[in-house]
């Protein structure tokens, strides 16, 4: 029955209801379609709301890192050696840059491609503006992708504020580009101690596993975007210089604009400001000494010289005023525009190949060699300890020596012909070979008969054959050979392929019929290693820590290359690096005595080894103690030799040690006495005459 | 006149003009940061559009079914008119340009074809048949209908279905041609969703098919395209809390993350910027005007009454259920616009217009059918 009005048919239609009820019925569906919305309205927006606030926020709210401005570092004197340059680095955000972006592929002539994959589109106008190749754009953005998934990756191309403008302004075409400050490490002084200052880098992916260097970033958080140190200062006092990153916030709308000013969610920290004890004045003159001991060493017909190394510290605070490896470089080539790196790099590859070119990146300070004569004052100290020699003891100086024990009755010569009875003094004055032999060879008796090794043991005790404790800069221990060492090490073992001993161990004169022989302790062992050969190995600061507990009063000190740390904004000291002693040898006097008049005789008797270079230097302005070591290296060549001068000197207020090695420099009094003595000139200012050395010692 | 003023709906009209303020309100301020004038073009249209109302309401409804046939033709040439010479907007043909303004004939039709339907059936000619009134009826939609299909409108296609089954069921169509009607969407939904594009005739363009099925799996499989809207509306309106986050705090709206936020989705800046309280108050605002457009149903002593107020309570019922629940994924995106609240010449005018005709039969509701059957 249809609707009708009034009054209604009475015509019965069986599905019929009478209007009112049929408005209801509407009634109840629109209202039940209003309370639908209304339950589902009180979900999302009174239930949930919390989630979606978050997405909301998400969505326009971008935060970027504010890098810290990260310390400087200056010499004792507070000359700055490394600050900082701000720069401007551009990066690729891939939570913003316009999905998809796989460019794997794709080149700049596929401009079909490039149109379905918009991400790649970006990186392609960006190529653009920086100028550089697409290809090297999406491999960095890749290869940053790999490293930390889902992270903005930093191009390492520096943009221009010109460039930042232009992409600004069109930034609807730039969508996930966006821009960092940055800080450039710059080093006002130039090529002046790189291995000391180290460089910074990217953080590896190596780093934020806990690579390698990892311990030196130990519970800090890492921003996959950040650098820290890679070697050097920069990287053991890293959790110092580093300072702690800001953050700033950025409100972007659906487009991809910013919309108003970024604002600083958290200001950055600066880094703490590093003092070195390294003075940049005797940095730069133990350097440019060396050159001068290989120049000398060339007019000596030394043509292999061309490396070497000088350290310079006080002996009783142990603090390090140069650390000065030849060649060097100036650590600028890590910083953009990367000015020399290629040249810098190519000398550094070309060192691996060749056994007589020089790496700039390897820091001779830091590596062992056979110390030669140089090495003898600590052999008397050894024999001292073990009662081999006593006050007043004598011992024949021979031209030659045969030890005892030894089956193949092997003559040991010594380097000038003398026959006499000599003490331990002269010995060291006149640098005789055979006085020490006879040392090495008693120490050979203590192993044969007692299986003991006091020799290695009171080595080990001066610092060789580790690490100096305490020493803030990585370095090698050197080698104090044992006969455990020599029976496990590999080049000794039979069978030990051929290859292997001539290059990874490097001692002459072996063949692979001898192996088993070889590895066992011979007597020649201990006799080489008392004229500082043989498998000994040791390293210029061992050296210089070696003199300095002599020059003290015996006390082996922690050598350090770090004064201080100063906190950048107020100027407080944050931390001090206090002088240490790590060990007390508690020498004799009486041995004391008699080795500072031997190092006194050898640079100023009229028969010591560098007299003609320090002779003059008695009482003032300073007086010099010291030896001479001319380590044969016949890996190197067959008459090739490293020329060493360890010594001290002293003008009754200051004392100063110095080493220097010349690398294949030849002899120890030509060579290295003459670059030992700039250094001492120009710590106590003063200059007697130019002296050229004519050598007289082996 | 006297009796005009006396018999109006005051609280339907108050009702109207508050969602209508309310609406200007939003609208001006989530178009404050767009470039263009939206907001001051709408204040133009709701006057025209109250000035229209308060003309329609003083019309007798007599007078309007008089007018059935040249409505008619008017609703056939006008959507016609649009195959032939209509704008396209995104996809969509619906306007026709009319230099300063854009006229939509598929909205204004909702109201020619509610009025011409309900005069229609309460004319009835003598017809007895249920049978045949149906077909009378489904006729008289339908052939407006297809054409606002082929524009392609599949949104109003809806709202024209909705408003014949509304009026068709205040009418008094027997239960079981609602059977019939509700076989015959099921089997029309499967051959244009399944069975037709499997045999390789694709009845709706891809962007009409996404948009229709985006919200049943939202951001799943197109974030940046359709299911964006979704989630943007969605993450606009849980922004908003409880109490919203006002003008300033709605950086959905602000920020141009919502799209369409002046038009179709001008609901999540409602539900942004005032929160769950202001999208209640809005409801409530709805539920109140379909209050009074039941009453209006049972109250009017003529069918055409009933039937006009059937319709327009029908159609303002399914506008805003599906235009809300697509803002919220309860419902597919299918550009149906808000009443009273969206930006649109068309759709403004003409809902002020339907609720005229609503206050015109409320103003005669003691007239009887003048034409008896």
């Amino acid at each position: 029955m249809y609707l009708e009005s009034p009054p209604p048919k009475p015509e019965a239609e069986p599905d019929r209801l009478p209007l009112a009820l049929r408005a209801t019925a509407l009634g109840i569906v629109a209202f039940a379609l209003l309370g639908v919305l209304l339950f589902r309205l009180w979900a999302l927006q009174v239930l949930h709301s919390d989630q979606f606030a978050q997405a909301a926020v998400q969505n326009q709210i971008r935060k970027s890192i504010v890098p810290a401005a990260r310390g400087e570092v200056v010499d004792r004197n507070g000359v700055t050696m490394v600050t900082n340059q701000a720069g401007l680095q551009v990066q690729l955000n891939p939570a913003i840059l316009p999905q998809p972006s796989d460019c794997t592929g794709i080149r700049r002539h596929h401009l079909e491609r490039l149109k379905t994959e918009p991400g790649c589109r970006v990186m392609y106008r960006l190529a653009g503006v920086l100028r550089v190749k697409f290809k090297n754009v999406v491999k960095q953005y890749l290869q940053g992708q790999k490293i930390n998934f889902g992270y903005p990756v930093t191009l390492s191309e520096r943009v221009t504020k010109a460039e930042v403008e232009y992409v600004k302004e069109r930034m609807p075409s730039y969508r996930g580009v966006q821009f960092v400050q940055s800080f450039d490490r710059s080093y006002p002084l130039g090529a002046l101690a790189p291995n000391i200052l180290g460089n910074i880098g990217r953080v590896s992916s190596d780093d934020l596993k806990g690579g390698s260097q990892a311990r030196f970033f130990k519970g800090e958080k890492l921003d996959p975007n950040g650098t820290v140190g890679k070697t050097g200062v920069e990287m053991i006092y890293d959790r110092w210089l580093r300072g702690v990153d800001g953050q700033v916030a950025q409100t972007f709308d659906a487009v991809g604009n910013p919309v108003g000013q970024p604002y600083l969610v958290q200001a950055p920290q600066a880094g703490d400001k590093l003092q070195l004890n390294i003075s940049s004045d005797l940095q730069r003159v133990a350097q440019h000494a060396i050159q001068y001991g290989i120049q000398v060493a060339h007019s000596d017909g030394q043509v292999y010289a061309n490396r070497g190394a000088i350290v310079a510290m006080n002996p009783d605070t142990g603090a390090v005023y140069a650390l000065a490896s030849y060649p060097g470089y100036d650590p600028s080539v890590w910083v953009p525009p990367y000015k020399g790196q290629n040249a810098v790099l190519r000398a550094a590859k070309r060192a691996k190949r060749d056994k007589f070119a020089a790496s700039p990146l390897v820091d001779l300070t830091s590596s062992a060699f056979p110390a030669g004569s140089t090495f003898k004052p600590f052999v008397a100290i050894s024999a001292w300890q073990h009662g081999v020699i006593g006050p007043g003891s004598t011992l024949p100086c021979t031209t030659s020596y045969q030890s005892p024990y030894d089956r193949s009755h092997h003559t040991f010569n010594n380097w000038g012909p003398v026959n006499a009875t000599i003490n331990l003094s002269t010995a060291l004055e006149i640098s005789c070979d055979t006085f020490f032999y006879r040392l090495g060879n008693s120490f050979y008796g203590d192993y044969l008969h007692h299986h003991s090794e006091p020799f290695q043991q009171s080595l080990r005790a001066l610092g060789f054959g580790s690490p100096p404790k305490g020493f803030d800069l990585l370095t090698t221990g050197g080698l104090v050979p044992t006969a455990h060492w020599k029976q496990t090490y590999p080049c000794f073992q039979a069978g030990s392929p051929a290859h292997h001993w001539r290059n990874s161990c490097g001692y002459p004169n072996m063949t692979q019929n001898n192996a088993t022989i070889a590895q066992l302790w011979e007597p020649g062992d201990d006799i080489n290693m008392a004229i500082g050969q043989g498998y000994l190995l040791v390293s210029p600061l061992q050296e210089a820590v070696g003199y300095s507990a002599i020059a003290n009063g015996g006390k082996i000190v922690a050598p350090h290359v770090v004064n201080k740390v100063i906190d950048q904004a107020t100027g407080q000291v944050v931390d001090t690096v206090a002088p240490r002693v790590v060990r007390n040898l508690h020498l004799s006097p009486d041995l004391l005595g008699e080795i500072t008049q031997g190092l006194y005789g050898a640079t100023h008797a009229a028969d010591g080894t560098s007299s003609p270079v320090f002779g003059r230097y008695t009482g003032h302005p300073f007086t010099v103690y010291g030896k001479t070591g001319t380590a044969e290296v016949p890996q190197d060549c067959t008459n090739c030799s490293d020329a060493w001068w360890s010594g001290w000197a002293t003008n009754g207020h200051k004392k100063l040690v110095v080493v220097a090695m010349i690398q294949d420099g030849g002899h120890g009094g030509v060579a290295a006495a003459p670059a030992a003595l700039r250094v001492f000139e120009s710590y106590f200012h003063s200059k007697i005459t130019a002296v050229t050395g004519t050598d007289v010692s082996h | 006149m006297n009796a005009y003023f006396r018999h109006l709906d005051y609280l339907m009209l108050a009702t109207v003009l508050s969602i209508t303020a309310f609406g200007l309100w939003i609208l001006k301020n989530a178009t404050r940061t767009d470039p263009g004038s939206e907001y001051k073009h709408q204040v133009l249209y709701v006057m025209v559009g109250v000035v229209g109302m308060m003309i329609v309401a003083a019309i007798p409804p007599s007078w309007m079914r008089k007018a059935l046939i040249p409505l008619y033709a008017f609703v056939l040439a006008s959507t016609g008119a649009v195959m032939v010479m209509g704008t396209t907007v995104q996809g969509g043909t619906r306007w026709i340009n009319l230099g300063a303004f854009q006229f939509q004939p598929s909205e204004f039709s909702k109201l020619l074809l509610i009025v011409g339907l309900a005069a229609l059936l309460a004319n009835r000619r003598g017809i007895t048949s249920p049978a045949k009134l149906t077909w009378m009826a489904l006729g008289f939609v339908a052939l407006p209908a297809a054409l606002v299909f082929l524009e392609p409108d599949f949104g109003t296609t809806l709202v024209l279905a909705v408003l014949l089954m509304g009026m068709l069921f205040v009418y008094g169509m027997p239960w079981r041609h609602f059977v019939w009607f509700g076989m015959f969407v099921a089997v029309f939904v499967a051959l244009i969703f399944s069975i037709l594009p499997a045999a390789g005739i694709h009845v709706l363009k891809p962007y009409q098919y996404n948009r229709l099925t985006s919200f049943l799996h939202p951001g799943q499989n197109d974030p940046q395209g359709n299911g964006y809207h979704l989630t943007q509306s969605k993450i606009a309106i849980s922004h908003g809390g409880l109490a919203g986050t006002g003008v300033a705090g709605a950086t959905q709206t602000r920020l141009g993350y919502l799209p369409e936020h002046s038009t179709d989705f001008i609901f999540s800046v409602v539900g942004e910027e005032r929160g769950f309280l202001g999208s209640a108050w809005l409801i409530a605002l709805y539920a109140l005007f379909l209050w009074r457009g039941l009453k209006l149903i049972t109250r009017s002593r003529s069918v055409f009454g009933s039937l006009v107020a059937a319709g327009v309570v029908s159609v303002i019922t399914f506008q805003v259920f599906i235009n809300i629940g697509m803002t919220i994924g309860l419902a597919p995106i299918t550009g149906i616009p808000l009443p009273f609240m969206s930006f649109g010449g068309t759709h403004t005018i003409t809902n002020l217009l339907a609720v005229g005709v609503l206050l015109s039969v409320h103003v005669h509701a003691r007239a009887a059918d003048e034409i008896a059957i």
